[in-house]
């Protein structure tokens, strides 16, 4: 991948890997590193099929480098698993507002499906990015986490009963 | 709602979180800084790290199907960093150790509570969960030998030196649920007194699928190391000792061992001067080289585990 077409890349799906990254690692040093790497795996690896949904490449190899990431340093004892939001965490959720022009959605229920699915434990949440943010399909995300699609549709259907479940509380 | 959900969803979850321009800037740095090659793009080392006080940091990796031989239980690679104690590794190795001192607090939903009985070693146990689904298992003794033999670990002393000094004794199993594999981990904690003074021995080890030993770094954190020395037991072992000292002023002493099966350990002297330090040394029991196979999840039950590790194995490979 030449220097070029990296900015062409960066330009097409930067905000796209980058909200995925930030909403997976839920802190923002993390979402940075994940993002760089995500970039610098594409070019080591060179091998991006333009004709074959590049986006969906690129967001695997971030849940792929992030997965590496987590099964290094899973299981600390003294290890918060529960992320609490951040003020600037919701203010840089909050900045994409502007950009989803539906008059029907309010703005606050809106937020609170940002922040509960920020919430949700993670092999809930990265179904959730996929399909939802970054419109992967179920056979998509099948392949790129390696688990059967069945367990995609069971996570997806999880994640949105606990998150029904959590809007009603 | 489910429906409403869906919608709320798709509305929801633009992708609308720019990256800052500077961090744009330094990515095509980093990438025009190799052009025309491939980027030697390295992720960081696998590490574990032991830290003191029973303040455990386990990684789960392991190899799949392999054979390895436990031998050489002292690296040449091994070396006391001032910064953070006894490192097995390199200086990759070091560097990610030196980053890695996050602190945390633990969140945690407890499953269960148990009191023993004679069928079983040990007199009490805890299974606790936390957020991501792993699940840790802890078991109480009330003597250092049968601790060792239930979670598979090295007799590191004998009886009846263990039974006549013993003050506590625990293991834990963990199993860490992944995407394509769980991992699984023990970690044995066992307290002695000895004269006036004690000491503590923590030893762990990994079963997991997909690294090599080899290629492992591992960490002992021992704040402000000081007076590394070494001393050679009768039995020609050699151990590195370090001290580290308190708050308080008093001196902690750390030895520690390295296999190269992703197993590992450390003993701690509290209150005990060079010459009673020696003494225990002296009685540790050299471990017989022994032939693990890992193969886990595939064949848990080949495993050279014993009840209660195996059973908790076997109830974690049902439950995936």
């Amino acid at each position: 991948m030449n220097q070029t077409k990296l900015e062409e890349y960066i330009e097409l799906y930067g905000k796209d890997i980058y909200s995925f990254c930030r909403y997976l690692t839920r802190n923002v040093e993390d979402a940075d590193d994940l993002y760089q790497q995500t970039f610098l795996v594409a070019i080591q690896k060179d091998d991006i099929d333009e004709g074959n949904n590049p986006k969906s490449y690129l967001i695997t190899i971030a849940s792929n480098i992030w997965n590496n990431h987590k099964r290094k340093f899973l299981w600390r004892q003294k290890k918060a698993d529960v992320v609490y939001l951040q003020s600037e965490d919701m203010e840089a959720i909050g900045d994409g507002k502007d950009a989803i022009i539906d008059e029907v959605l309010k703005e606050e229920e809106r937020q609170m499906v940002q922040r509960l699915v920020y919430e949700l434990p993670e092999k809930l949440r990265i179904v959730i990015l996929m399909h939802y943010m970054e419109e992967m399909s179920v056979e998509e995300i099948s392949k790129a986490l390696s688990i059967p699609p069945g367990t995609v549709k069971s996570r997806i259907y999880n994640a949105k009963a606990k998150l029904a479940e959590r809007m009603e509380a | 709602m489910r429906d409403d959900i869906e919608v709320l969803l798709q509305k929801s979850l633009s992708p609308t979180l720019a990256p800052a321009p500077a961090l744009n800037e330094k990515l095509l740095k980093s990438a025009a800084a190799n052009t025309g090659k491939i980027v030697e793009f390295k992720p960081k080392k696998a590490v574990n790290r032991l830290v003191k006080a029973a303040i455990i940091v386990l990684v789960v990796f392991g190899l799949a199907s392999a054979s390895v031989t436990a031998a050489n239980y002292i690296y040449s690679h091994f070396f006391v960093s001032n910064k953070v104690g006894f490192v097995y590794g390199d200086e990759e190795d070091l560097e990610v150790f030196e980053q890695d001192d996050e602190s945390y607090t633990p969140t945690y939903t407890t499953l269960l509570e148990d009191d023993g009985d004679e069928t079983v070693n040990w007199y009490y146990k805890t299974v606790i969960q936390n957020d991501e689904d792993t699940v840790r298992s802890q078991y109480y003794y009330k003597n250092y030998a049968e601790m060792v033999e239930d979670a598979s670990l090295d007799e590191w002393f004998p009886r009846p030196f263990t039974d006549d000094n013993f003050s506590f004794a625990n293991f834990m199993v963990v199993v860490s649920p992944g995407e394509v594999f769980s991992t699984f981990d023990v970690l044995a904690d066992a307290d002695f007194n000895y004269n006036e003074g004690s000491f503590h021995i923590c030893e762990t080890y990994s079963l997991g699928t997909d690294k090599d030993p080899e290629t492992f770094g591992y960490n002992v954190y021992i704040e402000n190391p000081t007076n590394i020395r070494s001393y050679t037991n009768k039995n020609s072992r050699n151990f590195v000792l370090a001290d580290s000292v308190m708050e308080d002023g008093s001196r902690v002493t750390y030895t520690s061992l390295f296999y190269p099966t992703l197993h590992y350990g450390y003993i701690s002297f509290y209150e005990l001067s060079d010459r009673e330090i020696y003494e225990i040394l002296d009685m540790f029991v050299e471990p017989k080289p022994t032939e693990v196979e890992f193969v886990f999840p595939e064949k848990p039950g080949v495993l050279p585990v014993t009840e209660p590790v195996k059973g908790i194995l076997n109830r974690a490979k049902e439950n995936e």
